[in-house]
Formats: structure tokens, C-alpha cells, sequence
């Protein structure tokens, strides 16, 4: 069912350590949760919680005052301890709330949907975004702006369970644990979106999913499928799911509406079964933890803001000194030094590496001067997007980078997978050149925009922005609040000496039929004021 | 949003060193061969080499103080080739030379490792090869030798025989397995390909230069042998002679001078070929692999961005597309015409074009190969119509022939006749008065045509007999076309035979020569008469 797809690396998968191990809850549950309250999509959330207030389980911790932001829910009952910055895994230190667990699992009462399997779209869309359902990839999207986007232009619903990093089991393994939440979701998804075919795609190493899901009450085989890609990375990224199940590709700034599909995680698709179905908000998500220097590796099921020192207590600590501590797989993963930093929706995987898994020059952050780019051209075919790496960096190297010709090799389109720096006998660091040359063309593109368009006013301050600012300043001032945003400004006043057009024609030849009345109209209209006009 | 970040953790077990490495152990079978062919002097050959090398970029790092964070092992290989590349006894100073030239010259001077334009080792042999006498004897191998009881000598090498047009008189096992003269790396073609699988083995290369430029050759020299060779046996031994495999599989493959992009590798393996196979054919020396493989990196620059790849989500040819288009407005845009008129890029781009490369600036580059090609064709029509010198000589020569047919004459033109294709008649001038005609015509002698040129006056007699072109053996050419002969034959009119009546005197042992001269003057006698009306205009003033 697969189309041959060109690009991508094999690296070793190591999958073998975790893939039997099915998903548990913690022996060790978190002492304590953080939830930032600044989302991976830079908004700025409001607590409504104050603090030591006691709060269950699903109980609502933060909203977003304007509206456009989910808002976040506690995944473990307890009193809230502070209020104030905490780490972030990306963004250094952010505002947060933390919650101290009590160890009761006191659960707050849900109100699901009274008929979920005759449930429209727009009633699921506020459902979801009442519960604060997000996408499991690093933007954390909405899953009702999702379905939004889609709806009637998706009669292929992908479900995404190929997990290509080294080292992830947690699709995997919710796959087989928790795989009639997963049909339902799905079903709810298919039923709301109005989709012929639903096409479960996994990876080659995972024929246990598959077996799972043919075997499944619920399965179908008129409308249902699953596609088994090769056993490579970066397979997993949606634009690549999508080719490899419909041939269909898309440019960088292309929606998969355009295709008529539109793919979801299958952990988002448990996600959809658990709001919609027991209208329980998004609180937990499988992580596997792993890596050569921890002890146990094992799937857990685990509150969202855990912090990650918890994680690795579930695994029974380390058996060696960690050499790099990874938040995500190890080739987009982000390396942690903080383990007091939360677990985010995104990430679907933490681990531990020791120090003989790394090769040597990615071991620090400020690794030895590469060698030269020899040109072997090594990064073009294993590049999923066919671009040209070297070329990117070679341009990058010089002391002034020329935006135009930058623009030729579409640095824009790069999706981060990192294949050329695995494939780069010289080690170089040729997806970093790559998101270097992406802000340059961006900031020339803008450029060459504002220079085209007329120069609209300045838009005004966002009040999210307001926000963050005070809640900064609350942490500093001890809670005196002084506001650096100024006052809106006034509207500009109009211009009292608009020119106006007495003789808009020139002889009444022109208006021979016209009545009075319609050319005193005309007249009396108020004229735009125009560049060095009459007046 | 993308957090900045240092991924990914992982890399693959490659790096340039191992890939250096890898170069040389594919060498190894092929300089082993050497070895065995020419003896252990070889191996001190390939050595010093090295060495020399290793040296000269040392002591220019030293002397110079390039910043260095890295180190360099292209020395390693580029050693190893220069020494496969020469003959098996040489001077003692080729060695030092070709590692300066090498080393220093084409790499450190052009900015050290991976910035050199040209493969510095074949760039080297090429300095080498040009001094007059250095490398032009090739000895035979010692097995070969010891067989013949010979000392060691120089033969020709199968390229040399090649170049003449002719297949070496080896079995096709001596060819493939390297038994003949020729330099020490390039003589065995089966331990070249053991290097070259290894190599795509490792995927330290990847096989589109060798396979396209191996093939082009293949289907060049399959399609076209000369003096009409049999064709497979011809395309093997150039497949198998000179240096072929050994610059399809290590030297056009330097990553550092071949192009980076899958469509531009075709290119460039293509271009390889297509310049090898013209080298060999009509160059000046027998080889052409290093000029080609030379020729082919300097446009290196100009492949890659020709073979760009379509980016994810892009039509096919999308980019080929665009360039094509902006070749045609530059093409209109060199007109008269202001660019006013010309058609703006938004009516030719495709239906995303907003999002993609446009192929603005990739395309002038052939509106400037048109230009070069009108420029080459201009000069070269000019040339042709205003070289003095050659027309003076066609001048000269036709006159010595009309003196010879017809000693009076001064001018001929050629009169209306429509008859065989080899038959012309001309009209023959003195000053300004006819005279006479000419007849040209071909006969078939001994060997092959004979083409002559017979004077013949108004009263029907032979006037002189020219020789234009004749293919007989020099024994009788020169006894029956020889001016003694030929003026044997002046005065006669009538039908002309060598024997009875009107008889002309033959020579013993070439009659068949003879008879078909005088076939060919009664042929131009029988023509003359036929022309039953003169013009009103000849000799009026006579």
C-alpha cells in the first residue's frame, strides 16, 4: 500500500529494551506537578487557582483570558504550593503552577455527552476545546481547530502510529493496551468528519499493532486499513504519512485539507475517546522512559508536568552516570540539564543516554571545529524534502549570506528532521545552518513586503503581552504591580479640511438623464482625502 | 516554533578519515598488481610518493601557518594515485615534481583541503605527461618478459593501438586481467573493480559516475567503432585500456570536484564520457580520461545547479521548466524589442509558484550559450570565405591542372551539362577567347577510380591529358600516369584503342591501367563531339 518515498536514514533502532513492556501507572507518583502556564504556542495563561487552594484531578488550573488558548487541567489531586517561574524544558524559566500531590486520587465529577455516537461537529469542537484536548507533535495544535480545518475535506482519516525515533515504544505500546479507546476515538473522529476510508499506518517493526487492530471487535475491513511503512526515519512526520499512504505531496505551505485527508496521533485519537466518551479533560499521556543509563526502562502512564526527576525514579534510577538527558527521541530531542522541568504534552519520551550511545562530538553543547564540507553530497539523498544541506551551509559560511540566493535553496521548507547531520561524514551542523538561513530569508521576505504594500499602523499591543509583562513584574515587585505597557493610543483625529470635489463632472453633457437630486448626492458624499489634493 | 536545539544525537559511523581510509584500501588490489607486474621498485615508487606528498603539505601548513582545526589526510590519497598513474621505470625527479604540483599548486594554493576546483592527482599527472619524453615509454610486464626471454622493453600500450585503429593484439583475459604495458594502476581492470565495488560497498562513492560514464563509453565506442572493428570486441578494449576504470571509479568520483546533486552526477558522468570517447578518437594524445574528467570538474558548478532537485511537494521539472522559460524571455529580451513587450514571469510559473524558486537567474546561461555558439559560428563562416591563402592554393592547383590538360589555357568555366555524375565539361579560355574544352571524368582503374581531366580542342584532337586523383599501386601509377605516357596520347582524335588503327603505344604489365585511360579519353573525345551546336558567342572575335 505504500509508495517507494525517497530520503531518510535507518539509524539503530533500540526499541528492543521497552517494546515489551506494557503501559503502567507510576509505582512512585509524582511528589508534585508543574504546569507552565506559557504554552509551546506563546500564549499566556491565567491561573484561576489561588494559592493553597486544594484541587482534584481534572480540575481546571488555567485559562486563556482571550479565549484563543486551551486551557490546562491537574492530573493529580492535591494543594496548590506555588504560584511563580518554574523551569520549562525549551524556554528556561517560565511562570507556572505548581500542584503538591496529596495521594488521595480524589477525581472531580465528569459531565460526558449524553449521546456521543450522535454527536455533531461543532458540539465535539467545543467539547474538546472545553477539555483542552491538544495534538501530541511540538506545536500542541487544538484538536478542534484540527477538525475545523478538515472538516468535509478529509475522506482519508490517517491514524498516525509509526513512532520512527530510536528508542519511543509509547504509541507502540498504547497501541496494544489501549487500543479500544483508540477504535473509538477514531470512530468519533471518521463519524465527525465525515471520512470513507480510516487508514491505521505503523511501523514494520510493530506487526503486534497490526495483528492487534485486525483482530480487534470494532475493526472493519470495508473502511478500515492499515498501511506498514518501511522502518525509517523521519516516516512518522505527517506530510511524510500522508505520501506514503495517499502518493499525494505537499509544499510547505500546503494543508492536508487540499489532499482531502488529514492525520491524527492515535494518542490523540485516546485523547478524543476519553473527552468525548467519560468527558475526561487531557491530564495523562504515555511516555517511555529509556536510554542506556537507566536502570529499568519501562512505558509509564503519567500525569501531565511531572517533573522529569520522577520519571526516573518510576525507572529505578541509573545504573551509570547519564552522559546527555533527552526530552523526545534522540534525534529531535532537546537535551535537558534542569530535571525539575515538567513533562509537556508533546514529549513521548525521556531519556537517559549513557555516554557510549553518543558519538563523541555531540556529547557537549560546544562541540570541536567540524572538518571541511568535501562535497560527497551525502545529505541530498537521505534529505526528505530533497533539499540541498550543503549547499545551505556552504552559503552560510561566508562573512555576508545574499537572501536571494538563500531563497533559491527554500531553507523554509526544512522540517528539522536532522537526516543530514546523522549523514555527514564531516559533522556538520547542517540543519542548524538550514533554521539560520530560514530567519534570514524570512526577515528579507518581510522586508521585501513592507516595502510593496502601503504601511499599515502599527498594531497595537497584544494584551497577552500586557499579561506576561505584569505577571513578571508581580514575581519581582513582590506583588506591586506597575504597568510598562502604555496607554492605548488615540485614535488619530480626523481631518477637518477634506477637500471636496464641487464639479466631480466636468459639463452636464456627460449626465444628460440624470436627475438633480441623484448629482446632489453624489456631491454631498464625503471624499476619501487624497494625496495633495483640491483643497 | 522550532526550538533551537543541537539535533540529533546521533550520527552515523562515517567520518572523512574513514572515508580516506576506505580509498586507500581499495587501492590496495590494484597497486598489489603492480607489484606483481613490474617488480618491488613499485612499491618504493608508491611510497616515496606518498611521502612527498605527506611533506609538502606539512611543510606548506609550516611555512605559511593556515589555520588548522582539523587535519587533512587527502595527501594519503592523492599520493597513491599519482604513483598508480605512472609507468613502472621514470626519472627520479618526476616523483617530488608531481607531489609539488599536486599538493601545492592545485590544493594549498586554492585554499587547502575541499576547496581545490580539479582533482589535484590527475591535475599532477597532466603536469607530468606534458614535458616532452618523460612518460611516453611504457615497459612490458615481467611475466610477460620472462616468458619471451626478453630484457625488459617498451611496447605500446593497447591505447596506442586504439589510437591507430586497431584492436591490440591481446586475448580479451590478458586485457581484463592487465598482462600488457601501460601505467601500474591502470593495467588491471578486474582489481580496479574490485577497489570500485568495495568503495560503493562502504557507500563511500555512489554509483552514478562510475555506471553512467562507464556506460556512455560503452554505447559510444559500441556505436561507432573505426576501420570498421568489430563492434563488441572494440567497445571491451576500450573499455579495458588506458585509464578508464581508474578514472570512472577513484578519480571522477573525488567528492570534492564532482557535483553533489543526484540529476547533476548523470550529468557529469554523461559529459565524462561523451568528452573521453571524442579524446581518444580525435584528440592529439592517446588518452583522454584526464582532459575529460578535467574538463568535466571545472563545470561542476554549473551541473549542480542545472540538476537542482525538486524540493517535496514541487511538480516534476518544475524548476527545468521555469529555467526554460526564463531562457525564452531572456532570448526575446535580447531583441530590438524593449522588455516592455516581453512576457513577465507570472504568466509562466506554474500554480504555487508563489512558494517556490522560480528558476530566475539559473537560465541566462543559455541565452550566453547561444550567443557563443552564433559568435564561433560567425567567426568560423568568415574565416572560411575570407582565407586568402586557401583559396589562392585551390587556384593555383586547378591551373596546373587546366596547363597540364590544355597548355594555352588560362580560365575554364563550366558549361551546362547534364550526364553522369562524375562527368563534367568545361569551357576553356585563352585571355578571352575559347579555345577548347575540358572534360573531367572518372574511370575505374586497377586498384580504384581514376579521375582525369582531357583537353580537347575545336578540331576534336587531345590537347593534354591531367591526373587528378588516382588510387593505383605507385609501381604502375607511376609508369602509366606519368607525363611521358600521358603525352602519348596528344593529337589523337577519333575513337582511340590500344591496339590496330589510331592505336596508342601500352606499357607491359599495366595494361589494365592503360585501357582504362584510353577508355576514359575516348569517353571525353566521344562527349566533345556530341556537343553538335557551339554557342553562337565562342570565338566571335576569333
Amino acid at each position: 500500500m505504500f509508495r517507494l518515498l525517497k530520503g531518510g536514514i535507518h539509524p539503530y533502532s533500540k526499541k528492543e529494551s521497552t517494546r515489551k513492556k506494557a503501559l503502567a501507572h507510576p509505582v512512585f507518583p509524582p511528589s508534585q506537578i508543574v504546569l507552565p502556564l506559557y504554552t509551546a504556542r506563546e500564549d499566556i495563561l491565567e491561573p484561576i487557582v489561588r494559592l493553597g487552594e486544594g484541587v482534584k484531578i481534572g480540575q481546571k488550573i488555567a485559562i486563556s483570558e482571550e479565549g484563543h488558548a486551551l486551557p490546562i487541567f491537574s492530573g493529580i489531586s492535591g494543594t496548590v504550593s506555588k504560584i511563580g517561574l518554574e523551569f520549562h524544558p525549551y524556554f528556561g524559566k517560565t511562570p507556572a503552577v505548581v500542584i503538591r500531590n496529596d495521594f488521595k486520587n480524589s477525581k472531580i465529577t465528569l459531565h460526558p455527552v449524553e449521546k456521543p455516537y450522535e454527536i455533531s461537529a461543532k458540539q465535539m469542537m467545543e467539547e474538546l476545546s472545553r477539555l483542552g484536548v491538544r495534538g501530541m507533535t511540538l506545536e500542541e495544535e487544538p484538536v478542534s481547530d484540527k477538525i475545523r480545518r478538515h472538516l468535509g475535506k478529509a475522506s482519508t482519516l490517517i491514524l498516525n502510529g509509526v513512532e520512527c525515533e530510536p528508542y519511543l515504544t509509547a504509541d507502540y505500546r498504547l497501541l496494544l493496551d489501549r487500543l479500544d479507546p483508540i477504535m473509538k476515538g477514531a470512530q468519533l473522529l471518521a463519524q465527525v468528519l465525515r471520512s470513507d476510508t480510516m487508514v491505521f499506518v505503523v511501523q514494520g517493526d510493530k506487526i503486534p499493532a497490526v495483528e492487534a487492530l485486525e483482530h480487534h471487535p470494532l475493526w472493519d475491513d470495508d473502511y478500515m486499513k492499515v498501511a506498514t511503512v518501511p522502518t525509517r526515519y523521519p516516516y512518522g512526520e505527517e506530510k511524510q504519512v500522508i505520501r506514503l499512504v495517499t502518493g499525494q505531496e505537499f509544499h510547505k505551505n500546503m494543508s492536508s485539507a487540499e489532499g482531502n485527508c488529514v492525520v491524527f496521533n492515535v494518542a490523540t485519537a485516546y485523547a478524543v475517546a476519553d473527552a468525548i466518551l467519560h468527558g475526561a479533560p487531557q491530564t495523562h499521556r504515555a511516555v517511555t522512559v529509556s536510554g542506556g543509563a537507566v536502570k529499568r526502562p519501562r512505558n509509564l502512564w503519567l500525569p501531565i508536568g511531572s517533573p522529569l526527576e520522577s520519571l526516573f525514579v518510576n525507572g529505578e534510577g541509573m545504573k551509570e552516570d547519564p552522559a546527555l538527558i533527552l526530552l523526545g527521541g534522540p534525534l529531535t530531542g532537546i537535551a535537558q540539564k534542569e530535571l525539575r522541568a515538567p513533562l509537556l504534552v508533546s514529549s513521548g519520551g525521556l531519556l537517559a543516554l549513557a555516554k557510549r550511545e553518543i558519538p563523541p562530538h555531540l556529547l557537549e553543547d560546544t562541540p570541536p571545529a567540524p572538518m571541511p564540507c568535501i562535497g560527497c553530497g551525502h545529505c541530498l539523498p537521505v534529505c526528505p524534502i530533497h533539499l540541498m544541506p550543503n549547499m545551505v551551509h556552504r552559503h552560510m559560511k561566508k562573512p555576508h549570506q545574499n537572501p536571494q540566493i538563500l531563497a533559491k535553496f527554500q531553507p523554509d521548507a526544512c522540517i528539522g528532521c536532522g537526516c543530514c547531520n546523522y549523514r555527514c561524514p564531516s559533522r556538520l551542523p547542517l540543519a542548524q545552518s538550514m533554521a539560520e538561513a530560514e530567519l534570514i530569508v524570512a526577515e528579507y521576505q518581510a522586508q521585501v513586503a513592507a516595502q510593496q504594500e502601503t504601511p499599515a499602523p502599527l498594531p497595537l499591543p497584544p494584551a497577552l503581552e500586557e499579561d506576561m509583562v505584569m505577571i513578571l513584574v508581580e514575581e519581582e515587585n513582590n506583588g506591586k504591580i506597575i504597568p510598562l505597557v502604555p496607554d492605548k493610543t488615540e485614535e488619530p483625529p480626523e481631518e477637518k479640511n477634506a477637500p471636496i470635489l464641487e464639479h466631480p463632472f466636468p459639463t452636464e453633457e456627460y449626465l444628460p438623464e440624470f436627475d438633480e437630486d441623484e448629482v446632489i448626492i453624489l456631491v454631498e458624499e464625503p471624499v476619501p482625502p487624497t494625496k495633495g489634493g483640491l483643497g | 516554533m522550532r526550538p533551537y536545539t543541537l539535533s540529533p544525537r546521533l550520527a552515523a559511523p562515517t567520518s572523512v578519515n574513514a572515508m580516506i581510509a576506505d580509498v586507500v584500501v581499495a587501492l590496495i588490489p590494484a597497486l598489489a598488481t603492480g607489484i606483481y607486474l613490474f617488480g618491488w621498485e613499485i612499491l618504493a615508487n608508491t611510497l616515496v610518493s606518498v611521502g612527498f606528498c605527506l611533506v609538502f603539505h606539512r611543510f606548506y601548513g609550516l611555512l605559511f601557518g593556515r589555520p588548522r582545526h582539523y587535519s587533512d589526510p587527502s595527501p594519503w590519497v592523492t599520493g597513491l594515485l599519482l604513483a598508480l598513474c605512472y609507468p613502472s621505470d621514470l626519472p627520479f625527479w618526476v616523483i617530488p615534481l608531481g607531489a609539488f604540483f599536486s599538493i601545492v599548486i592545485v590544493k594549498e594554493l586554492f585554499g587547502g583541503f575541499a576547496c581545490n576546483f580539479v582533482n589535484p592527482a590527475l591535475a599532477g599527472w597532466i603536469f607530468i605527461q606534458s614535458s616532452p619524453y618523460i612518460l611516453s615509454e611504457y615497459h612490458q610486464p615481467r611475466p610477460m618478459v620472462e616468458a619471451n626471454l626478453l630484457d625488459a622493453i617498451s611496447s605500446a600500450t593497447p591505447m596506442s593501438y586504439l589510437r591507430q585503429g586497431v584492436i591490440p593484439p591481446l586475448s580479451p583475459g590478458e586485457m581484463f586481467l592487465g598482462f600488457h604495458s601501460g601505467a601500474i594502476g591502470e593495467v588491471s581492470t578486474l582489481m580496479l573493480l574490485l577497489g570500485g565495488c568495495y568503495l560503493l560497498l562502504r557507500h563511500v562513492i555512489r554509483p552514478t559516475i562510475p555506471l553512467t560514464y562507464l556506460g556512455t563509453v560503452a554505447i559510444l565506442t559500441y556505436i561507432f567503432p573505426q576501420n570498421g572493428q568489430d563492434a563488441y570486441y572494440w567497445m571491451f578494449s576500450q573499455l579495458c585500456s588506458g585509464g578508464l576504470v581508474l578514472g570512472a571509479f577513484f578519480m571522477a568520483t573525488d567528492p570534492v570536484t564532482s557535483p553533489v546533486t543526484p540529476r547533476g552526477t548523470v550529468f557529469y558522468g554523461v559529459g565524462c564520457g561523451v568528452l573521453t570517447v571524442l579524446l581518444r578518437y580525435y584528440g592529439s594524445y592517446p588518452e583522454g580520461v584526464a582532459f575529460a574528467i578535467l574538463t568535466m570538474n571545472a563545470l561542476v558548478w554549473w551541473l549542480d545547479k542545472l540538476g537542482m532537485p525538486r524540493t517535496f511537494g514541487m511538480k516534476p521539472f518544475t524548476r527545468q521548466k521555469a529555467i526554460f522559460s526564463t531562457c525564452l524571455r531572456g532570448i526575446q529580451s535580447l531583441g530590438a524589442f524593449s522588455r516592455k513587450n516581453t512576457p513577465t514571469s507570472m504568466e509562466t510559473t506554474p500554480k504555487f509558484s508563489k512558494n517556490q524558486d522560480n528558476g530566475e537567474g539559473y537560465g541566462g546561461i543559455l541565452v550566453y550559450v547561444l550567443v557563443f555558439f552564433l559568435v564561433v559560428g560567425g567567426i568560423h563562416a568568415t574565416h572560411s570565405l575570407t582565407s586568402l591563402q586557401v583559396h589562392q592554393a585551390k587556384e593555383s592547383q586547378t591551373l596546373a591542372l587546366l596547363q597540364s590538360a590544355m597548355p594555352k589555357g588560362t580560365f575554364m568555366s563550366e558549361m551546362p551539362y547534364q550526364g553522369d555524375d562524375f562527368d563534367t565539361i568545361y569551357l576553356v579560355y585563352a585571355e578571352h577567347n575559347a579555345i577548347g574544352h575540358c572534360v573531367s571524368l572518372v574511370v575505374d582503374g586497377f586498384q580504384g577510380e581514376i579521375s582525369l581531366l582531357v583537353g580537347v580542342d575545336f578540331g576534336g584532337a587531345v590537347t593534354g591529358i591531367a591526373v587528378q586523383s588516382q588510387q593505383e599501386t605507385i609501381h604502375m601509377g607511376e609508369k602509366v600516369l606519368s607525363q611521358e605516357v600521358l603525352r602519348r596520347f596528344l593529337g589523337k582524335s577519333g575513337t582511340l584503342s590500344l591496339e590496330g588503327d589510331n592505336a596508342v603505344d601500352g606499357i607491359t604489365g599495366a595494361t589494365l591501367t592503360m585501357s582504362a585511360v584510353v577508355t576514359g579519353v575516348n569517353r571525353a573525345l566521344e562527349l566533345v563531339q556530341q556537343l553538335d551546336e557551339l554557342p553562337t558567342w565562342i570565338g566571335g572575335d576569333a
